[in-house]
Order: structure tokens, then C-alpha cells, then sequence
């Protein structure tokens, strides 16, 4: 023991200890300091995907899904819908859901169409039963959809009036092709699969 | 000390002479007998020590005395060490702080560690829904059901428990008992008509596609020859196609023609 720490009532190695405490005490501040960093930065990242506006890329991609099995039946329905007493209507629906080379190829068939229906009095209710999406990007998709039709005409009602089994049920296989305009998804292209 | 001084016959305001003995005044500072000088010792001597105790009376302390010094420095060391222990307990305490926070640290790096690389390398794009939103894995699934819509429907009577097998492996759960059925009952017929189903998948689309279950759209054309026969029957047909995914494998868990 020092004569002055003698004097001063400091027992042997309590100098050097209370170095040790201090530095101690500013490693516990360091390291509370650092823990509370960790916690923030773990918050931040948990809470981002709903406190950053917008959405997450697979959010995005199937909300792009959703918007396209949606453009194709609701074009589907509108191709398959067809009264001869009131085809227009009918028609200038399936080209405002229609764009590109369809738009131009049913455009151009709409009025054989009409003279075919109203000859032959048809008139049939679609049903889309299933849409599923072969490949989709940004602005295209590929989509496949089974739908059936239930058609009244002539020439069926007629074989029912022979006594002859007439069905009018029809089970149709297309591929869609879909285009995106603007924030629509719009008929492009349309092939029945048979 | 007084007790001391009667029964050494000492009057209080005498002392013996520490060299030659002689009784000489308290208040002496040299000895009128030997002239040794008296200042040096009592300078030495402790101020609470009694006038006239001889330097010779220390060694002469009783074990209890010196036990009694002792226990007392005892009794003492712990006031003198009280702020050194206070020091060590603080010390310690200060000690079980950072080892916690250290695992604190690292247990809370770790969750972030998780975390960031979960957000940033996920193992699949999956919407808040559930559905999968990738390519590649929606690919893989549709793959998957046209291998096994090729391979179930198609079967020749040539080969017919071969073929069976082989469908037999891509089909789980209901859907295996309902194969097993179906193979049950066209098997004689196959047999006996020599017939044979080629499916042809021609499309497939995803109706919904989860990390373990998939629904697909599947058209498939199925032509039916019979042996010697130039003639083949065409059937079209539209199938959902339901899934499951085990171990990285996709195995058809219902197939429904509709």
C-alpha cells in the first residue's frame, strides 16, 4: 500500500479497479447503444413492406394475374353473348374489350355476323368456366379458358321439332392472347384450340 | 498506567531512564545520570503511549492482545476495503451487464441478419396471398401436369401394366385410388380390344400456383387406335389439373375432366 493511498483510506488495487469499472461502464453504454441500433434496424426492416407506399414485386405481379384472368373472361362472356334481336350493342362490347389484330379482324367480320345470326335466329349465353395463364409480361399474356355456350337457332330448334336429340350445348377450348393498354388488359388475338 | 506507576514506587511526575534506570523527571529530556538523550525515544514513541512503558513491554503483548490487534485490523480492513469491494461488486455487476448485452447484440444481429436476407433473396416471389408469382416455378408446375396428363391418359394394351405403373407413380392421395380404379375397369377392355390412348397435351395455364399446391388448365386431345384398325378416335378434353409439391416434386393430388 502507498503511503498516499495509505492516507488516503484506498485499499490496495482499488485505483486500478475503479479504471476497470469505468471502462466497463463505457463498454455496457457502447453495447446498450448498439443493441438499441439492432433493435431499430430489425423494426424497420419488418414494418418496411407496409410503411414504404406501393407494392411488393410479386404484389404487383399478381395483381397483373388477377387483372388479366378477369380482362379474359369478361372478354370471353362478351364474345360468347349473342342475341340476332340485338346484336349491336353486343358487338360494339366485344371491340371496347378488343384492341389490335382482333379488334380489326372482328370488325371487319361484324356485319357477316350480324346477317348470319339474324338468319339463323341465334341466340346463345356463354359461361366461362376456367381461365388459367400460360405465360404473362408486362404488356402480354397467353391465356387459356374453357367455357361453354348454351345456343338456340333454327336450325336447332327445328331437329327438336323432328323429335331428334338437338343439343345446343356448346364446349369451347380458346387461347387468348390479351395486350395491355394504357392500365387495360384488351383481346388481341383469338384461337379455338381443337 | 497509574497502578503501574504506584507499584514501581514512581512519584507521577518521574520515569525511570530507559539506559541506565536511574528515576529520573517526566519531563526530562536527558538523563541526569548516563546524560543519554531522552528526545530521540520519545519522538519514536507513539503520542498515545503512556509515559514510562518501555520499548521492551511490545514483544511482551499478550496472544489475546495481539489477537485483540488483529481483530481489530480485521474489523478495520473491511472499511478500509469497503470502497475497493464496492468497486469489485460494481465491477461484476458491470460484468453481467455486457455479457448480456453482448448476446443481446448478437441474437438481435442475427434476427436482422434473417430478416434483410429474407426481404432481399427470398426463395420464391410470393404475393401476400399466397400465390407464387415467379416463372420458373409456375413453368415447373404446368411442365409437371402435362408430363402426367400425357403419361396417365396414355396406355396400350401392348404395354398396359407397364404404362399402369408408370401412371401409378405420378399420382398421390384420392387420386391415386381413383386411377387405381379406372385402371381396374378399362383394363380388361383394353385387353380384349386391343386398343391404344396417345394423349397429347396441347396447353397448359395456371389457374392458382402456391408453394405447395398448383391448379392448372390443361387441354389435352386423346386419339384411340385399335389394333388393325386404320381409323383413330379423337377426343378433346379439358382437365383441372390440382397439384401437390413434395420435395422439390409436383405429384397429381385430382385430375377432373369437365
Amino acid at each position: 500500500m502507498s503511503r498516499e493511498n495509505e492516507n488516503a483510506g484506498i485499499a490496495p488495487g482499488t485505483a486500478s479497479a475503479r479504471g476497470r469499472g469505468v471502462a466497463q461502464r463505457a463498454s455496457v453504454v457502447a453495447l446498450a447503444l448498439l443493441a438499441t441500433l439492432l433493435a431499430a434496424a430489425c423494426v424497420v426492416v419488418l414494418v418496411w413492406p407496409t410503411a414504404v407506399p406501393g407494392k411488393s414485386t410479386a404484389e404487383k405481379a399478381d395483381d397483373r394475374a388477377v387483372a388479366v384472368q378477369s380482362a379474359a373472361s369478361q372478354v370471353m362472356k362478351a364474345f360468347l353473348d349473342v342475341d340476332y334481336r340485338d346484336m349491336d350493342p353486343r358487338v360494339k362490347k366485344v371491340l371496347g374489350l378488343s384492341t389490335g389484330a382482333f379488334k380489326n379482324q372482328y370488325q371487319t367480320a361484324a356485319a357477316d355476323l350480324k346477317s348470319q345470326v339474324q338468319a339463323a335466329k341465334t341466340v346463345a349465353t356463354g359461361a366461362v368456366l376456367r381461365v388459367g395463364i400460360g405465360d404473362i409480361g408486362d404488356d402480354k399474356a397467353v391465356v387459356y379458358v374453357a367455357a361453354d355456350s348454351n345456343v338456340s337457332n333454327t336450325s336447332i330448334e327445328k331437329e327438336k321439332a323432328e323429335g331428334k336429340t338437338a343439343d345446343g350445348r356448346r364446349y369451347y377450348r380458346f387461347q387468348l392472347t390479351l395486350t395491355k393498354v394504357g392500365d387495360r388488359w384488351l383481346l388481341s388475338d383469338l384461337q379455338g384450340i381443337s | 498506567m497509574s497502578d503501574t506507576t504506584r507499584e514501581s514506587g514512581l512519584a507521577p511526575d518521574e520515569k525511570l531512564c530507559p539506559y541506565c534506570a536511574e528515576t529520573i523527571k517526566a519531563a526530562a529530556v536527558k538523563c541526569r545520570y548516563c546524560q543519554s538523550d531522552l528526545t530521540a525515544g520519545s519522538a519514536e514513541e507513539s503520542p498515545e503511549e503512556a509515559p514510562g512503558e518501555s520499548p521492551e513491554e511490545a514483544p511482551g503483548e499478550s496472544p489475546e492482545a495481539a489477537e485483540a490487534a488483529s481483530g481489530s485490523e480485521a474489523e478495520s480492513e473491511p472499511r478500509l476495503v469497503l470502497p475497493g469491494t464496492e468497486t469489485v461488486q460494481r465491477v461484476g455487476a458491470g460484468t453481467r451487464w455486457t455479457v448480456g448485452l453482448v448476446v443481446l447484440c448478437l441474437v438481435l444481429g442475427g434476427a436482422l441478419w434473417f430478416l434483410v436476407n429474407r426481404s432481399r433473396h427470398p426463395d420464391l416471389d410470393t404475393a401476400p396471398n399466397g400465390q407464387v408469382t415467379q416463372s420458373a416455378f409456375r413453368n415447373a408446375a404446368m411442365s409437371a401436369a402435362s408430363d402426367a396428363a400425357s403419361q396417365i391418359l396414355s396406355y396400350s394394351y401392348q404395354t398396359f401394366d407397364a404404362d399402369r405403373k408408370k401412371g401409378r407413380a405420378l399420382v398421390t392421395g384420392e387420386a391415386a385410388k381413383e386411377y387405381e380404379k379406372a385402371m381396374d375397369e378399362v383394363a380388361a377392355k383394353v385387353a380384349s380390344t386391343k386398343i391404344t390412348l396417345k394423349a397429347s397435351v396441347l396447353s397448359v395455364g395456371a389457374i392458382s400456383v402456391t408453394r405447395h399446391d398448383a391448379r392448372l388448365l390443361v387441354f389435352v386431345d386423346t386419339t384411340t387406335t385399335r389394333e388393325g384398325s386404320q381409323s383413330q378416335q379423337l377426343q378433346q378434353s379439358r382437365l383441372v389439373m390440382e397439384l401437390t409439391r413434395k420435395d422439390g416434386d409436383w405429384t397429381v393430388s385430382k385430375m377432373d375432366a369437365f
